[in-house]
């Protein structure tokens, strides 16, 4: 079967320094993959090549097979591939809401769809389908309020209910984690384990070891730009050559 | 009699507003002015007056001059813009200016650089409304510009148009990251631009006959003014900026002199500029 993403040979260099090193390897739909590496191992990198906001200096992008690496972020992501970003980036004009109903604009129904009352049953299901998103990810009673009021972990929540509603079947998500708290990342699990269920393909760049060794099938590790290795939590807890780069650095 | 004045200003100062709703739309996208932005008023104009001279009713005039002035405004986007979009952002904005100048010349060996007018359109019938007069022209002009107004309005706030727009000017990059096409929403945002300008110059033109190809020089000026007397990048700070400066036009030729018009506007731009430059409503969220 052809895998939903597969890397062939990527690398990015800026200038001298190369950030993403000859990566090669594949997604299969389903899976919840985890990239870890220690900082400025080129995680962040990768996901901007993918998201199409970097064109590689080398290799090849394939999508479901179909080679992807010179297409546009918008094209991207209308091809059903969405991101969140490791320093939120929401809209600073924009209600909570409103963030999902752009966001939809990805695929289906046109940006002036709610002028069209040929469309008007979709448009209502559409925007239904929003709200829904944001009792999935608890802010349904704050979709009015502006979105960079919200509390830090809510903004990321919103980062996650945003990506979604491009209507994904590969979402990225980079250090989702980040800054919440023990209890806010139990809910974070519970949405992964959610997702995965509900047959969504995830990428996921986190620090959070245990997050990771627990959501995770399948682990990429990524050191000065290179992947290193790549197997199950088991035996990537196991692995020398990962303790010896990345675990080994925190024991 | 000071009423009157005021009914006099705000049929002026909302053609005003629909000048510098244009320059306030392609500012939030793209962050750069569009200094051939008061052409699209003298492009709309002569539309217009080219289809009145055909025979074409008022409204087809309106009509073509919105779609007119909308497929130039796109035509200055597609070449004065999105070229230079990776250029310093002066680039664009002094080509704008030679695109000006340009369109300035065509009209001028279309139309003449006499002035231009609409043909006669027999006497306006005249309402007494509580001792102000208006002219029915008045009153189509004030529904027309305040229409356009409240829909641009609720565009911008209610639909995914509107809303892609904002995200645009909040944030591009994360915006195309959703699925959203940048060049789509400037090119929309250009046309809806230039079409408001253009009708603005069919309506004005009405009201006070006659124009020249270099109309558009003040026209476009004074849309600025009202931007920037309302509050940079706020699309209801231009509305009420521009009502502000039709009032302050016509109640500086009723009360005061009109020779000294332009002075009087002009030295108001000058003092907000140098003195509260966020204008009378700065932007939410000190967007500019």
């Amino acid at each position: 079967m052809t895998p939903l993403l597969e890397l062939r040979n990527v690398s990015k260099r800026f200038g001298g320094l190369t950030a993403v090193d000859a990566v090669s390897f594949s997604i299969e739909a389903g899976e919840l993959v985890g990239l870890i590496g220690p900082n400025g191992a080129g995680k962040t990198t990768l996901f901007n090549i993918i998201a199409g906001v970097y064109r590689p200096s080398q290799g090849q992008l394939l999508h479901r097979g179909d080679a992807i690496s010179m297409l546009d972020p918008a094209r991207i992501a209308k091809r059903g591939i969405a991101r969140t970003f490791q320093n939120i980036r929401l809209f600073q004009s924009l209600t909570v809401l409103e963030h999902l109903l752009v966001a939809q604009t990805c695929r289906g129904l046109g940006l002036l769809a709610e002028l069209n009352p040929l469309v008007s049953g979709a448009e209502r299901t559409r925007r239904k389908a929003a709200m829904e998103l944001l009792e999935l990810v608890g802010l349904e009673n704050r979709h009015d309020e502006i979105a960079i009021h919200l509390p830090y972990g809510a903004q990321r929540r919103l980062e996650i209910a945003r990506a979604l509603a491009t209507s994904p079947e590969l979402l990225l998500l980079d250090e989702p984690a980040a800054g919440l708290n023990d209890t806010e990342t139990v809910g974070l699990r519970e949405m992964l384990d959610a997702l995965r269920a509900q047959h969504y393909t995830i990428l996921l760049v986190e620090h959070d070891m245990k997050l990771v060794m627990r959501v995770c099938s399948r682990i990429l590790v990524l050191e000065f730009g290179k992947l290193i290795a790549s197997g199950a939590p088991a035996e990537i807890q196991v692995n020398p050559e990962v303790i010896n780069a990345y675990l080994g650095a925190e024991a | 009699m000071f009423s009157q004045q005021l009914v006099n200003g705000i049929t002026l100062g909302s053609t005003y507003a629909l000048i510098a709703i244009g320059y306030t739309l392609v500012l939030g996208v793209l962050k750069k002015l569009n200094l051939a932005h008061g052409e699209l008023f003298m492009v709309g104009t002569f539309a217009g007056i080219g289809m009145a001279a055909a025979g074409a009713p008022i409204v087809v005039s309106v009509g073509a001059a919105f779609l007119f002035a909308g497929l130039v405004a796109v035509a200055i986007e597609r070449t004065c813009f999105y070229p230079l979009r990776n250029a310093s952002f002066l680039s664009p904005m002094l080509t704008t200016i030679a695109f000006g100048i340009l369109l300035q010349n065509v009209a001028t060996q279309i139309f003449g650089s006499d002035p231009s007018r609409f043909p006669d359109t027999g006497r306006s019938v005249e309402l007494h409304i509580a001792g102000l007069t208006i002219s029915a022209l008045q009153v189509a002009i004030l529904v027309t510009a305040f229409g356009l107004m409240i829909a641009i309005d609720v565009l911008i706030r209610h639909t995914r148009w509107g809303i892609a727009l904002r995200a645009t000017s909040d944030d591009p990059e994360t915006a195309a990251q959703h699925g959203i096409n940048p060049s789509r929403v400037t090119i929309t945002t250009f046309f809806v631009s230039g079409a408001l300008a253009g009708v603005a110059g069919v309506l004005t033109t009405l009201v006070y006959s006659q124009v020249t190809p270099l109309i558009g020089i003040r026209q476009g000026l004074i849309g600025m003014v009202a931007m920037v007397i309302g509050g940079l990048g706020n699309l209801r700070g231009a509305m009420i900026g521009g009502l502000a400066v039709g009032l302050l036009e016509t109640l500086n030729d009723a009360y005061f002199n009109a020779g000294y018009r332009d002075l009087v506007i002009f030295s108001v731009f000058f003092a907000f500029l140098v003195l509260r430059p966020e204008g009378l409503f700065p932007a939410p969220g000190g967007r500019s």
